[in-house]
């Protein structure tokens, strides 16, 4: 894709672009296709958005393991749209857009099957609708969860060593409430509550490392 | 956190806070934990309503789990990986008749007009450029063309595959015929058969695409290929190198990361890699490498189980031995839930089996087990120890040859159950000396089925099969030979509990031992067999 700019603009870089000096009063800025034959502008926004844009649709209530499907979806819906995407403005912003869309289309559709609690996903939806609405935090988002994650690592080395090997069988190794309670010699509701609680703890620490980073 | 506040008197709403309270955090973990109680969602719905502070507590606590999930071993570069597999097939149907559309009315060749003063002088600045605009205009279109024709051709062409099975994905059926370019799978496994006899097992999560019905380009996965008669010379391409059947079958395992892993069953395959030209490689051999390495040898191989209703996780892991030999290439078959009559024994010896012995039936415990195939060249090693990971609390037994007393190491751990199984279809060598064929002149070694109880995941060591010097000439009539190799399985102990609520590990799948100390004690275990020989 060829755009020209005026010469009293001045030329921004472009992560992979470049300036040329062509035709007088004007640039020739050659800017990379969003859809080119090797597709590598839209697999390097896969690669930088992927993490948050999962954690944004788990956090609309998608059950976890539906949560990969769904961002898949988007990522292919944001591509054959892409024309309709205008380059420069938030393109995470855009994703969840979509990611929004499709979460709404599977509480229409009742859908127990990737929808944790239809009433509860309801409630998140409108609630991410009604973020969605303040540009400012949308810009945001990413810086947030390059430092959320950060705080994440931290604070899991801080957990005792049940802890982690609680957080171990249920998220490396995905393990299923009943199993890890097998294991552990006590309950799946035991285990919900372990659960919890060191989701608490590591809620408080994350708190205090992210206030400690920004103070 | 605040809670609507209820008319009664002070102590009963305390009582009463307090327990719904823990209702409502025991509702919201579980709704995060993805296994709801039918009334959670009602809960939660109504707190949500009325408390901010709950709505920000379920929010942080899915964020909290989206981040660990993220964190803790999530295979980022296969979804990407699966995103362009998907958008590189959403291309390949319209890709060139959209390109040469494009290309001819310039959707990708739009000047954008200039944006403030320059724009009012444009018009007049564009009328001396026509030639040039008409020159790149062409050029720009003759190199879409070029890109659409060879676009199309990276990605290949269609081939016909027929289903033969199905497990664990809803995206394939058995008996489908289908025109398969890119062959995307997320889940499950399945096989495929070509047109040429060549079937194909892949497991989940794969990605490959056709570049023609003899030559597969595999970016990720792993695919087993059963060549037939008639698909000598199937070409696997992978992008450290490529693997050409010899009439065989083998399998290559594609990793995100760039590893490629080849190992073959039977027959030959020939690898060509930068790195070292043309290698052969013959059954029982298995080797990694990269696009910067030469081929290393792979200690171990998964044997996918064919069974339904088997487990699917896998519970040894991580096996090797400290042989090294340069240019060793053995890989340990690991058959998942393989252990049963009549499956093959030993990587190095294709027509051995694990049978029961003569008149009884097959060992109910041993049914099911992981199953390590070993190598009979060990079993003259006297430094000889292999070790392997246990991945949840499990039994693991080793069947040790009967003719001989056992090497300390195993009368020290394991605890001998009394019980025996054989290993049978042995053609007369030295290992089988003194053995008497039954009436239909079958070789067959006895061997002690050995077990130790494993509480916890760990790494277990074993070692050499061979006894001491000192123990030797004082054992048996055998004593001046060595014994066969020993065979192991694992058994996982504790089948999991699946419903929430369920307060007791259910009864194991494996009988429990005794304390180990007595290592020759006999263990009285039944010996009722699933499937036994007549």
């Amino acid at each position: 894709m060829v755009r020209r700019v005026s010469r009293e603009q001045s030329p921004k870089p472009f992560p992979h672009g470049f300036f040329c000096k062509a035709f007088s009063g004007c640039y020739i800025e050659y800017v990379m296709p969003k859809k080119s034959p090797d597709n590598r502008w839209f697999i390097e926004q896969v690669e930088q958005q992927q993490s948050a844009l999962r954690g944004f649709i788990r956090m609309l209530g998608i059950r976890p393991e539906s949560v990969d499907d769904l961002a898949q979806e988007t990522f292919v819906i944001a591509y054959k749209k892409l024309d309709m995407f205008e380059q420069g403005t938030n393109f995470g912003a855009w994703l969840r857009t979509i990611a929004r869309n499709l979460v709404r289309n599977e509480i229409r559709r009742q859908s127990r099957r990737r929808v944790l609690a239809n009433e509860v996903a309801e409630f998140l939806l409108d609630r991410a609708d009604e973020k969605a609405s303040h540009p400012a935090s949308e810009v945001e988002q990413a810086e947030q969860h390059r430092q959320q994650v950060a705080a994440l690592r931290a604070c899991l080395r801080k957990l005792p060593e049940r802890s982690r090997r609680i957080v171990q069988q249920r998220y490396f190794e995905d393990l299923s409430l009943g199993v890890i309670a097998g294991y552990e010699n006590t309950n799946a509701n035991n285990i919900s509550q372990i659960l919890f609680r060191l989701r608490s703890a590591l809620l408080g620490c994350m708190k205090e490392r992210l206030g400690e980073a920004s103070g | 956190m605040t809670r609507p506040s209820k008319p009664a008197d002070a102590a009963s709403s305390v009582d009463e806070n307090t327990v719904d309270l823990r209702a409502l955090e025991a509702a919201i973990g579980r709704i995060v934990d993805g296994e709801p109680l039918p009334g959670d969602a009602a809960i939660v719905v109504e707190s949500l309503a009325s408390s901010p502070e709950v709505v920000e507590q379920l929010e942080q606590h899915l964020l909290v789990d989206a981040l660990l999930r993220d964190e803790v071993g999530y295979d980022a570069a296969a979804f990407v990986d699966a995103v362009r597999v998907m958008i590189e097939a959403e291309n390949s149907r319209p890709a060139f008749v959209t390109r040469v559309r494009e290309a001819i009315f310039g959707k990708e060749a739009d000047f954008v007009c200039p944006i403030g003063p320059a724009a009012t002088t444009g018009r007049r600045r564009w009328a001396g450029l026509s030639l040039p605009i008409t020159l790149a205009c062409t050029l720009l279109v003759m190199s879409l063309l070029a890109n659409g024709i060879w676009n199309a051709a990276a990605i290949g062409e269609p081939v016909m595959v027929e289903v033969a099975a199905v497990d664990g994905t809803t995206a394939f059926a058995v008996g489908d015929r289908l025109d398969l370019r890119t062959l995307v799978l997320p889940d499950g496994a399945v096989d495929l058969t070509l047109g040429s006899g060549v079937r194909l097992e892949c497991q989940a999560p794969l990605m490959a695409r056709f570049e023609h019905p003899m030559r597969l380009h595999l970016s990720r996965g792993r695919i087993d290929i059963d060549v037939g008669d008639d698909g000598a010379g199937f070409t696997v391409v992978t992008s450290a190198g490529e693997v050409v059947d010899l009439g065989t079958r083998f399998s290559v395992n594609a990793s995100p990361d760039g590893e490629v892993r080849v190992a073959v069953f039977s027959g030959q395959v020939e690898l060509r890699s930068q790195q070292v030209g043309a290698v052969s490689l013959v059954d029982g051999e298995a080797v990694r490498l990269t696009k910067s390495q030469a081929p290393r040898r792979l200690q171990s191989v998964e044997i996918r189980s064919r069974n339904p209703g088997d487990r699917k996780a896998v519970v040894i892991s991580e096996i090797s031995d400290n042989v090294e030999v340069s240019k060793l290439r053995r890989f340990y078959g690991l058959v998942a839930c393989g252990m049963r009559d009549g499956v093959r024994a030993f990587r190095d010896r294709r027509e051995v089996s694990w049978q029961a012995e003569p008149g009884d039936v097959f060992p109910d415990d041993l049914y099911g087990a992981d199953l390590v195939q070993t190598f009979q060249a060990e079993r003259f090693r006297q430094d000889f120890s292999l070790q392997f990971g246990v991945s949840q609390p499990s039994r693991v037994y080793v069947f040790y040859d009967a003719r001989y007393s056992p090497p300390d190491w195993l009368a020290r751990d394991f605890v001998n159950t009394g019980r025996r199984i054989v290993s049978t279809g042995w053609s007369p060598t030295p290992v089988t000396r003194g053995v008497q064929p039954d009436v239909w002149g079958t070789l067959a070694i006895p061997h002690d089925i050995w077990c130790r109880d494993l509480v916890q995941p760990t790494t277990v060591v074993l070692g050499p099969p061979v006894l001491p010097e000192r123990d030797r000439n004082s054992t048996s009539q055998f004593e001046s030979f060595v014994p066969s190799m020993y065979g192991i399985a694992v058994q996982p102990i504790a089948p999991p509990a699946t419903n929430i609520g369920f307060s007791r590990p259910r009864p194991s799948r494996a009988k429990p031992a005794p304390a180990t100390g007595a290592p020759t004690k006999a263990v009285p275990v039944a010996t009722r067999g699933r499937r036994g020989r007549p």
